[in-house]
C-alpha cells in the first residue's frame, strides 16, 4: 500500500492495482490475456476429457462421410396462435418482496427465453433488474428438485395429502413459515387454513425486509404504509444507507423516476443532486454527487446533527436532540450544514430515503424530517401494504425458540431454505427438533435434508397465481410453460392442505377478487398483465402528524447515539447483488456478472477499507476468521479479503446470501468449481445489521475472481500510469454549472489531437464508405444516469446466448460478457468520485478489427452494423489484439459443449451458439433488426424508430440507452446523438465508433466544491503531447 | 394441390413449418382412413398414440445460416426455385446445392427466379417466358427489391 504516491490527485483509476502499477495488472494490460492463460487449465480434466473424445469421434465420422441425419419433430395437433420461427409474447408477473414487476416473456414454440419489462405495469414500465431477466434460468436449473421426496425417496402427492389430513389440526402443534405474500389468492388461502388449523402458528420471515420500516411509519400514521417515491419531482435527495437505485424491491420505479430528473439534454436543463451517507460503498454511492463514508455505529450520530442543523434553519416544529454524548467528524459538519441549508433551500422538492435495516425511530424521524420539508404527498407518496402479508422478526424469533424447546410437531416450510437461514440459531439438526417438516422448495438443500415431505414448488413460469405490487397494481402470474417435473405452485399446495386438491388456475378463478370478473374482463387482464384500474390505487395522501405527540423518537434516536468510534471491527451486513437473499445460488448467470461494485463474481468477499488494509498488514485474497460472541458461544466464518476505496475504516463489508449449500443433480463444478462463499448469517444477529467482530488472519489466501482489471482501454499497451492519464478522456465529465459556461467541454480533448468534430470530416487512408444512405444503426450510452446494474449486461446474455466460463476462466480474463461495465475511481484513494461506462462493441465505421483479419470473418455490412460470421473464424484473434476499446471475446473452450439439455432450452434460437475457437462480441443484437425488417417489409410499411428495441436498450431502467438510425433526424438515437455533451471513445483514433457517449455530469452543491485539478487537465492544448 | 395447405408458415415466418400429423388427417380421416397402406401407416400411427411423425429433414442448411421463407415469398420466389420440382419427385431429395455461392448468385442477380405478380409462387411448372429478365429487372428497380449481399443478412 505505500507504494501508493500522491493519491490526492484528481485523475481515474480503475483498481488499485493498476494505481500502484503492480505487475499482475501490467500483464492484464500489456498482454489482454494474462500469463500462463494458453495451457489447459488442469482442474479442467472433464472439459478436456470430452473435448478431446469429442475430437477423436469427430475423426471416426470421417471415416463414413456423410451427412449425419436429423429428423424433424412437428406437433400432432398444432396450437393455433404458436407460427413456428415467430415467437409470440405473453404478459405475467414476477413478484419479489412487497412488490411484483409486470413482465412480458419471449416464447418459442412453447419454450420461455426472455424476459422483458411491460411497459404498461407501473412498478416495470418496460425495464427489468438483473434478477428478473435471470429468473428465466431458474426455470431450466437442472438441479431442480423434481418429485415429492419423502424421506428422500420419491413418492407422490396422493400420499401427500393423506399424510396432512393425518394431522391432528386442534393440537395447536403445528406451524407455518413463508416468505412475503402479497399474492391475495394464497392470503385467501391462508385465511382458509388459519382456520382449520387453530392455534396454529403462521409465521412470514424475508432477509430483504421493510418491516421496521413499516412499524416506524404506523407508530406516527397509524397506517402500514411505505414510502413510494417521485424522484422526478425532486431537487435534492439524500440517502441515508438506502442503496435505493438497486438494493431495493421497488428498484425499477426508483431508477425510472430518479433518471427522468437527472437527464441533462442542453446546457439550460438542472439536474437533481443526489447526497449519500453511507457504511458501504453501493451503486446508488457510486452515482451521488456527494458520497460521504460513515461507521455504520454512527448513523444515529449523523441523523442527530441533521435534525438539529435543520432546526436551526427554521424547521422550528422538530424537537432538539442533545448531542453532548454524541461525537461526529468536524470536518463532515461543514458537510451537514451544507446539506439541510440544500434541503430547506429545496422544501417539498427534496427526498430523504433510508436504509430499510435501520431501526423503527430512524424510519420515523426521516418521516417527520420529510413532513416538516414540505416532501410527503409531493416527493414522496406513501403505499398502504396492509393487505400484505408482512415479514414478522419477533414471531420469526419466537417460533425458533418454540421449535428448540421441541413445542412443534408439525412444521410446514413453504418456498425458503429454512435450515440456510436459521441453522446458526438451532440447538440441534431441524430433524431432531420437529418431528414431521414438509417442505415446499426449489432444490435438494439444507432443508430439504432434514425434512420429512420435499415438495418442489412450480417456478412462476409454470404457474398460475396473482400478486399486488407495491402501489396496489393487481396482475396475474400467468404460466408460460407446463410444469417441466412433479412440481406444483404455492397455491396448490394450500390447497392440498385444505384437502380441496384444486388446480392452481381454477384456484385464482375461484378467489375473491377474480370470480367476480367475467370472461373477458379476466381475459383483458392477462393480455394487458394487469388490472388498470387497479393501478397506483395503493398510493394514499398522508395526513400531516403532530410532532409535539411523538417526542420519544427523538429520544429514541438520542439514546442511540455514540460517544466514541469502536476501537474493534464492526461487520456490516449487505444482501448480495448476485445471489438476493441465496435463491439465485444456482443461477450461473447471476453468479457470473460481476458484483456492480466490487466487480467480483462468482461468491462473496469481506471488504475492507485501505488504510484498515494498511494497520492490519493485510492484503487482496488473505482468508480471514471473523468471529462474533454470541450468548456465550463464539460463532466464525472465514471469507477472504478484498480491499475496497471509498469503505469506511475499521468496517468489513459480508454479503448475505451466499453459502447456500445445495445437492447438485448434474455435475457442473467444472464450472464454478464448487465455490458457495461463505454464509454470513452465521455471525449475523437477527433484525441487525452490524455488530462488533474479531477479526483474524489465518495466513492462507483465497483465490478471488475480480473482473476490474480486465480488457482495460489501452490504448498503445502503455499500462500503469499512462493508462491512468489518459482515463479523463475516456470518461469525459463537467458539473453541471460549468456546462452552463462552457457547453463544448466534451470536445478539449479531440481538440487536442486535431480531431475535427464531424466524423466525415476526418480524413483516412483507407478509402470511406458511403453510409448516407438506407437504414444505419447507431447507439448512444448516457454516462450520466448509467449506475452500472447490470441488468443490461445479463439482458444480453439471454439474448444472445452468451456462455458462462467459470470462477477460474474468469481470473484468466476469459468472460464472454459482450457488455463490460468498467467502473472508474477518481481522486482520493479513501474518498474516490466514481464513474460507470458500459462497453460493448462499437461498430467502428472504420474498425481496426476488419483490418487485420486474414479471413474476412468480421466486416462491415450497408447499414453500418460490424459483422461477426463465426463459420468463417479461424481463431487468430488478430482482431481482439487490434481492437483499441477491448469489446472482443475468444471462445477458449468449448463452453457450451456439457451444458445440460434442460439449460440449452433457454437459448435463443435466432442466434447461433458459438463454439470453440471462434471470436463474438455485440452484434446490436442483428437478429432483432432483421426481425423487425422483414416484419415491416411484409406489412408492407416503412420500419418506424420503435420497431427495434435491442436487448440492452429495453432492459435500462434508467432510460441510458438508445439505439435506432442515424440517418433518421427524428430518431431518439439521433437526438441523443446532436446534442452538445455526445463524443466517441478513443475519437482520435479516427474508428468512427456508432456507439457515443454522452458526458457525465456532476452536480455538487457550491459550498463543497474542492479546487479541481482535472480540470485544467484538458487546457493542454499543443504542447503536452508528441504525437503528430 | 398448393405447398402452402401444409406448410402454412412460409408467408408469415422464417420457418416453413412441417405440418402437424391434424393437417395430414383433414383428408386422410376421410380419404384412406381404413385401408392398410404402408405409406399412410405413419400418419395413423401417429394419430393414434399422439406421438409426432419423425421426419427425416432433407434441405440441409447450415445451422449458422438463417435463411428466411417469408421474405422469399414476399418477394415472389419460387418455391421450385430451391426445392426442385418436388411434384415429380418420388422420394423427396435436395434438388439444388444450397450453398453460399448459390444463394448469392440469385442475390447479385435475383430477376431470372422472381416470379410475375400473377403467377403463384407454388406453381411448379412455371418458366420463363422470353424477355422474363428485362421484364423483371424493371419490376425490381420499381419494388426497389434489392438482396442484400451482407454476411449480417443470413450469420449471426
Amino acid at each position: 500500500m505505500s507504494q501508493i504516491k500522491n493519491y490526492k490527485d484528481k485523475t481515474y483509476w480503475r483498481s488499485l492495482d493498476e494505481k500502484m502499477g503492480s505487475d499482475d495488472i501490467k500483464s492484464f494490460l500489456i498482454k489482454e490475456f494474462p500469463e500462463g492463460t494458453v495451457e489447459l487449465a488442469e482442474t479442467m480434466t472433464r472439459k478436456k476429457f470430452l473435448t478431446l473424445m469429442g475430437a477423436s469421434m469427430a475423426m471416426a465420422g470421417l471415416v463414413g462421410c456423410r451427412k449425419p441425419v436429423q429428423k424433424l419433430i412437428p406437433y400432432v395437433d398444432a396450437p393455433e396462435d404458436v407460427i413456428p420461427g415467430i415467437p409470440n409474447y405473453y404478459s405475467t408477473t414476477i413478484p419479489i418482496g412487497l412488490n411484483a414487476y409486470g413482465a412480458i416473456v419471449e416464447s418459442h414454440v412453447g419454450r420461455p427465453t426472455h424476459i422483458e419489462g411491460n411497459k404498461d405495469h407501473p412498478q416495470s414500465k418496460g425495464s427489468v433488474n438483473s434478477f428478473m431477466q435471470a429468473s428465466i434460468l431458474d426455470l431450466y436449473d437442472p438441479d431442480r428438485l423434481k418429485e415429492p421426496l419423502l424421506l428422500n425417496q420419491i413418492s407422490n402427492l396422493k400420499e401427500l395429502s393423506k399424510s396432512i389430513k393425518s394431522i391432528d389440526k386442534d393440537k395447536g402443534k403445528t406451524a407455518f413459515i413463508t416468505k412475503t405474500i402479497n399474492s391475495p389468492s394464497t392470503i385467501e388461502l391462508i385465511n382458509k387454513l388459519k382456520e382449520s388449523f387453530t392455534g396454529s402458528e403462521w409465521v412470514s420471515f424475508d432477509l430483504d425486509s421493510k418491516e421496521n420500516q413499516i412499524s416506524g411509519l404506523k407508530e406516527l400514521t397509524g397506517k402500514e404504509i411505505v414510502p413510494f417515491y417521485r424522484f422526478d419531482k425532486a431537487n435534492v435527495i439524500l440517502s441515508i444507507e438506502s442503496d435505493f437505485l438497486s438494493a431495493d424491491q421497488t428498484s425499477i420505479h426508483n431508477q425510472k423516476t430518479f433518471s427522468k430528473s437527472r437527464r441533462v439534454k442542453t446546457n439550460s436543463d438542472s439536474m437533481n443532486r443526489l447526497y449519500c451517507i453511507e457504511s458501504n460503498l453501493t451503486s446508488t454511492g457510486m452515482m451521488a454527487d456527494h458520497r460521504f463514508k460513515i461507521n455504520p455505529n454512527l448513523v444515529h450520530n449523523f441523523l442527530a446533527e441533521l435534525n438539529n442543523e435543520l432546526i436551526k434553519l427554521g424547521l422550528y416544529n422538530l424537537q432538539s436532540i442533545d448531542i453532548t454524548n454524541s461525537s461526529f467528524d468536524d470536518k463532515y459538519k461543514k458537510v451537514i450544514k451544507v446539506l439541510a441549508s440544500d434541503l430547506i433551500k429545496n422544501k417539498s422538492k427534496s427526498v430523504i430515503t433510508i436504509g430499510d435495516y435501520l431501526p423503527d425511530h430512524a424510519h420515523s424521524l426521516v418521516y417527520i424530517l420529510n413532513q416538516e420539508l414540505g416532501n410527503n404527498n409531493n416527493t414522496i407518496k406513501y403505499a398502504s401494504v396492509q393487505e400484505s402479508l408482512k415479514p414478522e422478526l419477533k414471531s420469526t424469533l419466537k417460533l425458533i425458540d418454540k421449535i428448540n424447546n421441541k413445542e412443534i410437531d408439525n412444521l410446514f416450510i413453504l418456498d425458503m431454505d429454512f435450515v440456510h437461514l436459521f441453522s446458526h440459531m438451532l440447538k440441534d439438526q431441524l430433524s431432531n427438533l420437529v418431528s414431521n417438516i414438509y417442505y415446499l422448495g426449489t432444490h435438494k438443500d439444507l432443508t430439504s435434508d432434514q425434512s420429512t415431505w420435499s415438495i418442489p414448488i412450480s417456478h412462476y413460469l409454470e404457474s398460475w397465481g396473482d400478486a399486488r405490487s407495491i402501489d396496489g397494481t393487481l396482475s396475474i402470474i400467468q404460466p408460460l410453460i407446463r410444469p417441466l417435473y412433479n412440481s406444483i405452485s404455492i397455491n396448490e399446495f394450500l390447497s392440498i392442505m385444505l384437502g380441496e386438491s384444486k388446480t392452481d388456475y381454477k384456484i385464482l378463478k375461484d378467489s375473491k377478487i377474480w370470480k367476480s370478473k367475467n370472461k373477458s374482463d379476466f381475459n383483458k387482464v392477462i393480455h394487458d398483465g394487469l388490472l388498470k384500474t387497479s393501478a397506483l390505487s395503493n398510493v394514499i395522501n398522508v395526513k400531516k402528524i403532530n410532532i409535539k405527540s411523538h417526542k420519544q423518537i427523538f429520544s429514541q434516536i438520542n439514546q442511540n447515539l455514540t460517544k466514541n468510534t469502536p476501537k474493534e471491527f464492526t461487520a456490516r451486513f449487505s444482501l448480495s447483488s448476485q445471489v438476493y437473499d441465496g435463491r439465485y445460488m444456482n443461477n450461473f448467470w447471476l453468479r457470473e456478472a460481476p458484483d456492480a461494485v466490487s466487480k467480483i463474481s462468482w461468491e462473496n468477499v469481506a471488504l475492507i477499507s485501505i488504510q484498515t488494509a494498511k494497520d492490519n498488514n493485510l492484503s487482496n485474497s488473505d482468508v480471514v476468521e471473523i468471529s462474533v460472541m454470541n450468548n456465550g458461544n463464539i460463532s466464525s466464518i472465514e471469507a477472504p479479503i478484498w480491499i475496497l476505496p471509498g469503505l469506511p475504516d475499521n468496517t468489513v463489508i459480508l454479503e448475505v446470501g451466499y453459502g447456500r449449500i445445495m445437492e447438485r443433480e448434474v455435475d457442473r463444478t467444472y464450472i464454478d468449481e464448487g465455490v458457495l462463499g461463505y454464509n454470513a448469517l452465521n455471525i449475523k444477529k437477527p433484525g441487525s445489521y452490524f455488530s462488533s467482530i474479531k477479526l483474524t488472519k489465518t495466513g492462507r489466501k483465497h483465490p478471488v475472481a475480480c473482473v476490474q482489471d480486465h480488457h482495460g482501454l489501452d490504448i498503445e499497451g502503455l499500462a500503469g500510469d499512462e493508462v491512468e492519464k489518459r482515463l479523463p478522456e475516456i470518461i469525459r465529465e463537467s458539473t453541471i454549472e460549468e456546462y452552463k459556461k462552457d457547453d463544448d467541454f466534451v470536445d478539449y480533448y479531440d481538440k487536442k489531437w486535431h480531431i475535427p468534430k464531424k466524423n466525415e470530416d476526418i480524413p483516412s487512408m483507407y478509402p470511406t464508405h458511403d453510409y448516407s444512405k438506407g437504414h444505419q444503426w447507431g447507439m448512444s450510452i448516457d454516462l450520466n444516469v448509467c449506475s452500472g446494474c447490470n441488468a443490461c449486461a445479463i439482458a444480453c446474455q439471454s439474448e444472445n446466448n452468451i456462455p458462462v466460463v467459470g470462477k477460474e476462466q474468469v481470473m484468466a480474463g476469459r468472460e464472454m460478457s459482450w457488455v463490460r461495465m468498467d467502473r472508474y475511481f477518481k481522486g482520493d484513494a479513501e474518498n474516490p468520485e466514481f464513474a460507470l461506462q458500459p462497453v460493448s462493441c462499437l461498430h467502428c465505421e472504420n474498425a481496426p478489427c476488419e483490418q487485420v483479419c486474414p479471413v474476412a470473418a468480421t466486416v462491415h455490412d450497408e447499414n453500418g452494423l460490424n459483422g461477426m460470421a463465426y463459420n468463417r473464424c479461424i481463431g487468430t484473434r488478430y482482431c481482439a489484439n487490434n481492437c483499441p476499446y477491448k469489446v472482443r471475446r475468444f471462445n477458449f473452450y468449448n463452453y457450451t459443449v456439457d451444458t445440460p439439455d434442460v439449460v440449452q432450452m433457454a437459448a435463443n434460437p435466432d442466434v447461433t451458439v458459438r463454439f470453440r475457437g471462434v471470436m463474438e462480441k455485440c452484434t446490436y443484437c442483428v437478429q432483432r433488426i432483421h426481425a423487425a425488417e422483414i416484419k415491416a417489409k411484409l406489412e408492407d410499411r416503412e420500419l418506424t424508430d420503435s420497431d427495434i428495441n435491442v436487448a440492452c436498450q429495453s432492459a435500462c431502467a434508467m432510460d441510458a440507452v438508445k439505439f435506432g438510425d442515424i440517418n433518421n433526424p427524428e430518431s431518439e438515437v439521433s437526438k441523443a446523438k446532436a446534442l452538445s455533451h455526445d463524443y466517441s471513445l478513443l475519437k482520435m483514433l479516427n474508428t468512427k465508433p456508432r456507439t457515443t457517449y454522452l458526458a457525465k455530469f456532476r452536480n455538487p452543491h457550491p459550498d463543497l466544491v474542492v479546487a479541481d485539478k482535472s480540470k485544467h487537465n484538458h487546457d493542454h492544448g499543443h504542447d503536452s503531447h508528441g504525437h503528430h | 394441390m398448393d405447398c402452402r395447405y401444409c406448410h402454412t408458415s412460409v408467408e408469415a415466418s422464417h420457418e416453413a413449418n412441417i405440418p402437424p400429423t391434424q393437417t395430414c388427417m383433414n383428408c386422410h380421416n376421410i380419404v384412406g382412413v381404413d385401408s392398410d397402406s404402408e405409406d399412410l401407416a405413419l400418419v395413423r400411427e401417429s394419430w393414434n398414440t399422439g406421438k409426432p411423425i419423425e421426419w427425416v429433414k432433407v434441405h440441409m442448411l447450415p445451422d449458422y445460416a438463417y435463411f428466411n421463407h417469408a421474405v422469399h415469398v414476399d418477394a415472389n420466389i419460387g418455391c421450385a426455385s430451391c426445392h426442385g420440382r418436388i411434384d415429380q419427385m418420388e422420394v423427396v431429395a435436395q434438388a439444388e446445392p444450397l450453398s453460399m455461392g448459390w444463394c448469392l448468385d440469385c442475390h447479385r442477380d435475383p430477376a431470372k427466379h422472381i416470379r410475375p405478380e400473377n403467377v403463384s409462387v407454388t406453381q411448379m411448372d412455371w418458366v420463363a417466358s422470353e424477355g422474363h429478365e428485362e421484364m423483371m429487372n424493371e419490376y425490381i428497380k420499381i419494388h426497389g427489391i434489392s438482396p442484400p449481399e451482407d454476411c449480417t443478412a443470413c450469420h449471426r
